[in-house]
């Protein structure tokens, strides 16, 4: 058989005619369809302004969990930092994620999320927190918020240690204390000074090139034995640069 | 304007032209899939009300709305075959002694269609009954041009050999 052939043998299958009731029953599904709103783009805008109050309504009810700075004052970097809390029985939790950075030698907060909050709002914060909430804090504000860093590194937020004034880090190029060591963390040089007392131990890892930022400090508490055991820990985990 | 579009926008007419211009081809292609006049009928109104609902995923950018929708006819056929077994309930009546042979030539061709792979069989109907050129079938298929030509090739050389007791000048066999 050729192909001739086999293609008039496939032409005898024909096919009924069309029902009538074809027509009809699309005609009917046609007008029985569920009506289409004309006014998708009136939802868009009340689920953005809704999200707007939500967003302003957690800043006003969180202060503590959330900060914003006004990005007309945008830092040279953030770093994201983790508070670790160390309990006697060797487990640990972590306290507090913070975005930050340092202005003239003082800490200024970006952003505190506690652990319930840390995925989402770090996340969120990053990538939208500098675009969505613009209004949210003054310039007065923000000078509210550098009086209270005044130059502790931040570590007054966190009980951590308190290590002198901003100028006077910057002057000495971070040392204001006996050098410990000198590491580099997250490709950022950082020279490690110690302060002890009585009762407790704080090193702290400042970058020089990052305004004396402390890329990580250790708060260790001495035993009765005269041992020092870590209490807590804030390490950066991230710097962006210009963010 | 895009049919379609005015359609989605309550445009009976739009919808309508769309109707006329393709639902023949679309019967015709979900009856030979299916062998049924009522499922044909069924699957090509499902196919046309699919395109007025919110979730539909044509793109005009991408797909011409009768590849589209032989698409549409292609899958719901397949499903509704797969849940029954195969019976031609739309074939013509037989009853006029001048028709008897050619109907039985038909329920042969019918049949032998039937019978080949589900991958030979779309491709057979699209190409001879439909006349589409292999591009546009391997679109409606989403397969590659090499395949949906290599299947029609196997399709054809099966019908050959199926249907041989059929070809002129030969004797039929019962």
């Amino acid at each position: 058989m050729n192909d001739t052939e086999l293609d008039q043998l496939l032409n005898t299958w024909s096919v009924p005619p069309v029902p009538a009731s074809l027509r009809t029953g699309v005609l009917v599904g046609f007008h029985a369809r569920p009506e289409r709103r004309s006014f998708g783009g009136l939802r868009v805008l009340i689920a953005a302004v809704g999200i707007g109050v939500f967003l302003l309504a957690v800043t006003v009810a969180l202060p503590q969990t959330l900060r914003l700075v006004s990005p007309s004052v945008r830092p040279p970097y953030t770093v994201d930092s983790d508070v670790v809390r160390y309990k006697a029985d060797g487990t640990s939790s972590l306290e507090v994620s913070i975005g930050s950075y340092n202005s003239n030698g003082s800490e200024v907060v970006v952003y505190e999320a506690t652990p319930s909050l840390v995925t989402a709002l770090r996340l969120g914060l990053q990538t939208v927190g500098w675009l969505l909430l613009p209004l949210q804090v003054s310039p007065e504000m923000l000078e509210k918020d550098k009086s209270v860093a005044r130059g502790s590194i931040g570590l007054d937020h966190y009980r951590l240690c308190c290590a002198g004034s901003g100028p006077a880090l910057l002057k000495n190029g971070c040392v204001i204390g006996p050098v410990v060591g000198r590491e580099t963390i997250l490709d950022h040089p950082t020279v490690a000074i110690q302060h002890i007392d009585d009762r407790r131990r704080h090193t702290l890892w400042m970058a020089p090139d990052l305004g004396c930022f402390a890329l990580r400090i250790t708060a260790e508490e001495r035993r009765p034995d005269g041992a020092f055991h870590l209490v807590r820990k804030k390490q950066a985990t991230k710097i962006s640069v210009n963010p | 304007m895009d049919l379609v579009k005015a359609a989605r926008r309550g445009q009976e007419s739009a919808f309508l032209q769309l109707f006329e211009e393709h639902h023949l081809p679309l019967f015709r292609f979900a009856y030979r899939l299916t062998g049924s006049v009522a499922d044909a009928e069924d699957i090509v109104q499902e196919c046309f009300l699919s395109l007025l609902r919110r979730e539909c995923s044509y793109d005009p950018r991408r797909t011409p709305v009768q590849t589209y929708l032989f698409g549409i006819v292609k899958n719901q056929s397949l499903k509704r075959l797969r849940k029954r077994n195969f019976g031609l309930d739309g074939t013509p009546p037989r009853s006029p002694e001048s028709q008897l042979l050619r109907d039985e030539m038909e329920n042969a061709v019918a049949h032998a269609v039937m019978e080949l792979p589900e991958i030979q069989r779309e491709v057979l109907m699209l190409a001879h009954y439909e006349q589409m050129p292999l591009a546009e079938i391997a679109q409606v298929l989403g397969v590659e041009l090499g395949a949906a030509k290599s299947r029609l090739q196997r399709a054809r050389a099966s019908l050959k050999e199926t249907l041989a007791a059929y070809a002129p000048g030969m004797d039929r066999k019962q």
